[in-house]
């Protein structure tokens, strides 16, 4: 029982750890980060780029829709001010550009 | 006892597996201007721990080097200033760099708590978006307190009356510098609008014989189904060329345009052109 309970308990911890530690499947693409750049002019935004904690730059164009945190794209600038970190969902285009469907606060 | 060790050695070779590389985890700088060109020499930028952490203020010293990516013998060094947006929540820093050629720079920048930084890049066009300095600044007309209430004229919760009594196009022509200021407290897409509006206002009495505007960026905003869009951006907003806000242009008794300044105000910016 003792063995048993341990085995299980080993096999529960294995797996947490390795949903844990995975990166994001790639059925859910989110990058979390800090704003570092918005292109666009005072209503709409071209593109905008997001610095992970890894220090990876990811570059994205916004989708037909996208709101940050409910409000207009334009409401990225605020987070280029404020510098709070950012949660984007995306979807890759077929070029292969990356697609924010939604930003929230991380 | 031999299982359990197992155990912690996979658990451990997991979970160095997929731990982040080590990274120094410097400092990084993001710029905050807008629309730098030739002839401005002014930077917005913040500072920031990579895990988005906001880092900054005044006991925060921090120094720049500039140089353009293609000549980097050719090196600018200045000090920054601290300019908090909302007292103790944040703020940018301000430096100013004789930006004289288009191009992409590199600004590195040193932090007096000693921690590693990340150096940026900056473009600096040939031209701006928006009206340059030694442009006349164009000369349109806005609505005043003689053809609205004050309340189709601001969503600043505090107005100041005086600064929505004279149009902009008779500002420009009656020979006094001008001080305009575009912003939208209540839809500003930054959280500098407010806060740059009211710099400008405190600075009214000290300036009796320069005029000072408002104006707002949206037209509208107190109709039925307003939106801060493109249909409603106001006409001198246009005029100028503003791809961001706030913005204060300082101009000249001529009409010219004598300093531009996006975001945030340093102590001293605009009253150093207003004597000068």
């Amino acid at each position: 029982m003792k063995r048993t309970t341990i085995s299980m308990l080993a096999v529960l911890v294995f797996a947490v750890v390795l949903a844990g530690c995975s990166t994001t499947p790639d059925s859910v693409h989110e990058v979390v980060g800090v704003v570092t750049g918005v292109t666009g002019n005072l209503t709409d935004i071209e593109s905008f780029v997001v610095l992970d904690s890894e220090g990876n730059s990811h570059l994205f164009e916004p989708a037909d829709g996208m709101t940050v945190n409910g409000a207009p794209p334009s409401h990225l600038r605020d987070h280029l001010v404020s510098g709070e970190t950012v949660r984007v969902f995306f979807h890759e285009g077929s070029s292969g550009t990356r697609i924010a469907d939604d930003v929230m606060d991380a | 006892m031999r299982r359990i060790l197992l155990l912690t050695v996979v658990l451990s070779f997991f979970a160095s597996a997929c731990s982040a590389p080590e990274t120094a985890n410097p400092l990084i700088g993001i710029r905050a201007s807008t629309d730098s060109a030739v002839g401005d020499n002014r930077l917005l930028f913040a500072v920031h721990e990579i895990s988005g952490v906001r880092r900054g203020g005044p006991d925060e010293a921090v120094s720049v080097v500039a140089s353009p990516l293609d000549s980097p013998d050719v090196k600018y060094a200045a000090d920054a200033t601290y300019v908090p947006i909302i007292d103790g929540v944040t703020g940018l820093y301000v430096v100013h760099i004789p930006f004289d050629t288009a191009g992409i720079w590199q600004i590195d920048f040193t932090v007096s708590t000693g921690e590693d930084t990340d150096s940026f890049l900056v473009d600096i066009k040939e031209q701006p978006l928006s009206v340059a300095i030694g442009e006349m600044a164009p000369a349109v007309a806005t609505p005043t307190l003689a053809q609205f209430a004050i309340k189709d004229l601001t969503t600043d919760p505090n107005p100041l009356l005086s600064m929505y009594q004279m149009s902009l196009d008779v500002a420009l022509t009656n020979g006094q510098k001008s001080v305009v200021v575009f912003s939208t407290p209540a839809y500003c897409t930054s959280s500098a609008c407010g806060p740059m509006l009211d710099q400008v206002k405190d600075l009214v009495t000290q300036f009796p014989e320069v005029n000072f505007l408002h104006i707002e960026v949206y037209e509208g905003f107190r109709k039925a189904g307003f939106a801060p869009d493109e249909n409603h951006l106001a006409p001198s907003v246009v005029a100028f060329g503003l791809a961001s806000e706030p913005w204060v242009f300082v101009v000249d008794e001529t009409g010219a345009v004598l300093g531009r300044f996006d975001g945030v105000l340093a102590d001293g910016e605009i009253e150093s052109l207003l004597r000068n």
